[in-house]
């Protein structure tokens, strides 16, 4: 220490130090630790998403240096690592190669009685009920069908097969390799799919077998004589003897060939009987109705006062009010009609997960000689927020009718009672509190259903809304969301607690977690799009840079092109040249929101934007085109000022 | 039209200062709350904390790695050490100490890599530097002559070693005391003194244009 002492006494020591305490602190801004901080925590969370995702980052080795990992160990890891990567590879093989249940195997459609054993039960002509899961195709199933019945199976993607009345068929192989069906007796026609190499569909009778190579074909089997009979609808099957080695014939479209004697005869052209025109058109009627059920549909909720109109949708009788039903997407003219009342039409549009209310008030049909204008109320449940049924008040009148009025309101329902009506007067004229008093007594009315209740609920939140209380809004809507039922409401209401969340509360922490949800649990969801651009925006207020990016950028890629998309670009393009100060990724997306979209509302901002990026990256020409295309386009733009100085400074 | 994007920085601003609120709201955390919080993954304690170091352990990189480096980076690189390593920070010695070590060890990691590329100081924020040109002192021929001097200091200390440097920068610079770098670089008092003793010999000797000037 003395000699330390010592030292410090030194005028060279003592000058020294003076000196390094001078050296000034560097200092930021709180803004600048601010930009810090959030990069800092941006940071974080990619290493978080990268870790989580299980990227190949993780399997990055640190490379040492040559003479601390001498050359025999590198050997031997390599060596463990090829083994490894061979191990993998031989079991992924067989994995993949190995015979897989038929998942999408279903029976889909059954008439008359028809016996079919299931992995449980027996079952004998139990008609399929919609939504019960249906028994996969398997090994040692058989069907059996009885005089006049009929079965109809899909085996996997386009594939399928109908059994005619007293037909036998055993399932000797089901999987994703082989199908082998054994015919005892009756008839089975069969629409195949094109087989890959290695899948094989047979069909085995007691004198043949036949092979499918992706076609449309027909085998029975004689009850009587049990000669084997094959006629081919489409494509090529072929066919060979059992018996009799060598006898195998190619049998192409539109020709049959039986079986006699073990022997195969020669095909010949098939008549129109052979060919079972009304099992061919079932058939087709089975996968046509397999298919629908994936076209994109809405829910259509019918109520009219009074209940029990008949509805029409497109001259098509549907049933009566109240109804709710799925219904394939697209524009509709809706027509009530009621005995004593005069008759209602709409056009409607069902979006794709989308609910469309409709509450029809029927008119009582006029006196003779006194016909009065019947009012249409024809209203959009809130919570859809979006334009889904566009009544058009002004030149719909209600059909006019001669008989008398009926005066008996005991029918009417719950939607038109006088309370909600007024209830939805008050709010149309933004009293809410008033409204909310109406409303709360309804709600608590023991007479109402759960689906009115739902309703009730639905202005409730919207009352709340309309007063500014989003707290209770978000209470409301939350019951709603845990009461309601069918997924379309579900999707729609929680979109809507989203859009509270994030624009009337500022819980973006909240409305992310929801937005997650929402984009998990309804990916075909109305406002899918949209909820990805709003996840972006919210990791991006909140400042999770990396985690927006990779919103935005999946965003982008999934929706192409929209409006939506369209502010992405902008938005991305922004956090790059603002947050992250990556002027060169800034620059890309700028570019491509310029190219891509050049009607954009952004274009002048975008122009100007990039025009700035290039200049922190020292690319002072390409900066200056960009200015002076910003004054051509824009010569009166708000940013006119600011480009001129620019250049002028450059030049 | 812009104005979306507008309202969305105008959102984000609003959500930062809320945060920052909601920050001073915290602020009575202790030190072994703060560590509770960030070890549970809380982001608001890990915020704080980096509220609470970012100063110092600013200083502790600037002193000790000098110009040529990008320090934002470095300041971030020990933060997520921190943040990864304390759920190995048992509290034997204070959170303090335990911060400037990693910090140290961060700033030595860079000082060792052989390969080292001279990084350039990247100008993380334009604003500032924009700033700071308005609002420039009165004399430049002053602040031109610091900043020579403040070259001439930081070309003498990298041409110590490592040990010596570190030892000289935390005593002379950031003021601690012998016993404190001593717990910092776990090495004995006797050890520091002479790092201190033998750089600061050597030191004046590279500067030694600088310390006779004013005899």
């Amino acid at each position: 220490m003395e000699t330390l002492q010592n030292q410090e006494k030194l005028p060279e020591i003592q000058r020294l130090r003076t000196l390094l305490q001078s050296v000034p602190e560097e200092t930021k801004s709180e803004h600048a630790w601010q930009a810090l901080e959030n990069s800092l925590f941006a940071r974080m969370d990619e290493m978080e998403s990268i870790r989580a995702s299980g990227s190949r980052k993780l399997f990055r080795f640190p490379v040492m240096p040559a003479a601390v990992f001498p050359q025999r160990i590198l050997g031997i890891a390599a060596a463990a690592c090829l083994v490894v990567l061979i191990g993998v590879e031989t079991f992924y093989t067989a994995y993949r190669s190995a015979p897989r249940p038929l998942a999408d195997s279903q029976i889909l459609g059954v008439k008359g009685n028809v016996t079919y054993k299931t992995h449980k039960s027996v079952y004998t002509g139990r008609p399929i009920q919609k939504g019960q899961q249906p028994p996969y195709l398997f090994k040692e199933q058989v069907f059996e069908t009885a005089a006049g019945a009929t079965c109809i199976v899909q085996i996997d993607e386009g594939s399928s097969f109908i059994l005619s009345e007293n037909t036998k068929l055993s399932v000797k192989k089901a999987d994703s390799r082989s199908i082998d069906f054994f015919l005892h007796t009756g008839s089975i026609l069969a629409s195949v799919s094109k087989r890959q190499q290695n899948q094989t569909f047979m069909i085995h009778t007691e004198d043949a077998e036949c092979k499918v190579i992706g076609t449309i074909f027909s085998v029975s089997v004689s009850p009587t004589s049990h000669r084997t009979n094959l006629t081919v609808v489409k494509g090529t099957v072929s066919i060979s003897g059992k018996k009799e080695t060598g006898s195998q014939e190619l049998v192409q479209s539109g020709q049959t060939v039986s079986v006699n004697n073990d022997k195969v005869m020669k095909p010949q052209t098939a008549t129109d009987e052979q060919i079972d025109i009304h099992a061919l058109s079932l058939l087709k009627m089975a996968e046509e109705m397999r298919a629908e059920s994936t076209v994109p549909t809405g829910l259509l909720d019918i109520a009219s006062s009074p209940e029990g109109a008949k509805i029409f949708i497109n001259e098509k009788f549907i049933g009566k009010t109240p109804l709710a039903v799925t219904y394939p997407s697209g524009n509709y003219t809706i027509t009530l009609t009621h005995p004593d009342f005069t008759t209602w039409e709409d056009r409607i549009t069902v979006k794709q997960l989308n609910s469309s209310f409709i509450t029809a008030s029927l008119q009582p049909k006029p006196e003779e000689k006194e016909p009065a204008a019947a009012k249409q109320v024809a209203r959009k449940n809130p919570s859809t927020r979006k334009k889904a049924i566009t009544p058009n008040k002004k030149d719909k009148q209600p059909k006019q009718t001669v008989q008398p009025a009926r005066k008996d309101t005991k029918d009417f329902g719950f939607i038109m009672n006088p309370a909600f009506v007024e209830a939805l007067m008050q709010m149309t004229i933004g009293e809410y509190q008033k409204a909310l008093v109406i409303l709360d007594s309804l709600k608590e009315l023991p007479e109402i259903s759960i689906t009115e209740k739902i309703r009730i609920m639905s202005k409730i939140a919207a009352c709340y809304k309309g007063m500014g209380n989003f707290e209770k809004t978000l209470r409301v809507l939350t019951r709603r969301y845990k009461e309601a039922a069918i997924d379309i409401e579900k999707a729609n209401i929680l979109w809507e607690i989203i859009n509270v969340k994030a624009n009337c509360l500022q819980d973006y922490e909240g409305a992310e977690k929801d937005i997650l949800t929402y984009i998990e649990k309804y990916p075909n969801g109305t406002w899918i799009e949209s909820a990805y651009a709003k996840l972006g925006e919210i990791q991006y207020i909140t400042g999770k840079y990396a985690k927006a990016i990779g919103t935005f950028q999946y965003h982008i890629n999934l929706f192409k092109s929209s409006d939506v998309v369209e502010k992405s670009v902008y938005t991305l393009a922004n956090i790059m040249r603002l947050d992250i100060k990556d002027y060169a990724m800034a620059v890309k997306w700028y570019t491509k929101l310029l190219e891509e979209y050049p009607g954009s509302s952004y274009y002048g901002n975008a122009l100007f934007e990039r025009a700035d990026c290039y200049e922190k990256l020292n690319r002072h020409s390409k900066a200056q085109k960009d200015y002076k295309k910003y004054l051509e386009l824009y010569p009166e733009g708000h940013l006119k000022a600011l480009c001129s100085s620019r250049l002028t400074l450059q030049e | 039209m812009a104005t979306d994007t507008m309202n969305l920085s105008r959102q984000k601003s609003d959500y930062m200062v809320r945060r920052s609120h909601e920050g001073k709201k915290h602020e009575h955390l202790d030190n072994e709350q703060l560590v509770d919080g960030c070890r549970a993954g809380d982001k608001h304690c890990q915020r704080l904390l980096f509220k609470k170091y970012r100063e110092t352990v600013f200083f502790v990189i600037s002193h000790t790695l000098g110009t040529n480096f990008d320090k934002d980076d470095i300041l971030q690189q020990v933060f997520i050490k921190i943040f990864k390593s304390l759920t190995g920070f048992k509290g034997l010695s204070s959170l303090d100490t335990w911060i400037y070590r990693i910090t140290t060890k961060v700033c030595i990691d860079q000082l060792r890599k052989k390969y080292r590329k001279r990084q350039l100081q990247v100008i993380r924020n334009p604003d500032v530097l924009e700033n700071r040109r308005d609002t420039t002192l009165s004399n430049p021929y002053e602040e031109r002559e610091q900043e020579e001097l403040t070259k001439q200091i930081y070309s003498g200390l990298e041409k110590l070693s490592i040990e010596k440097r570190l030892v000289i920068t935390m005593f002379e610079m950031e003021g601690f005391s012998l016993q404190e770098i001593s717990k910092i670089l776990k090495k004995p008092i006797g050890t520091i003194k002479s790092r201190l003793f033998h750089g600061r010999k050597e030191l004046a000797g590279h500067l030694r244009n600088y310390l006779n000037t004013e005899e």
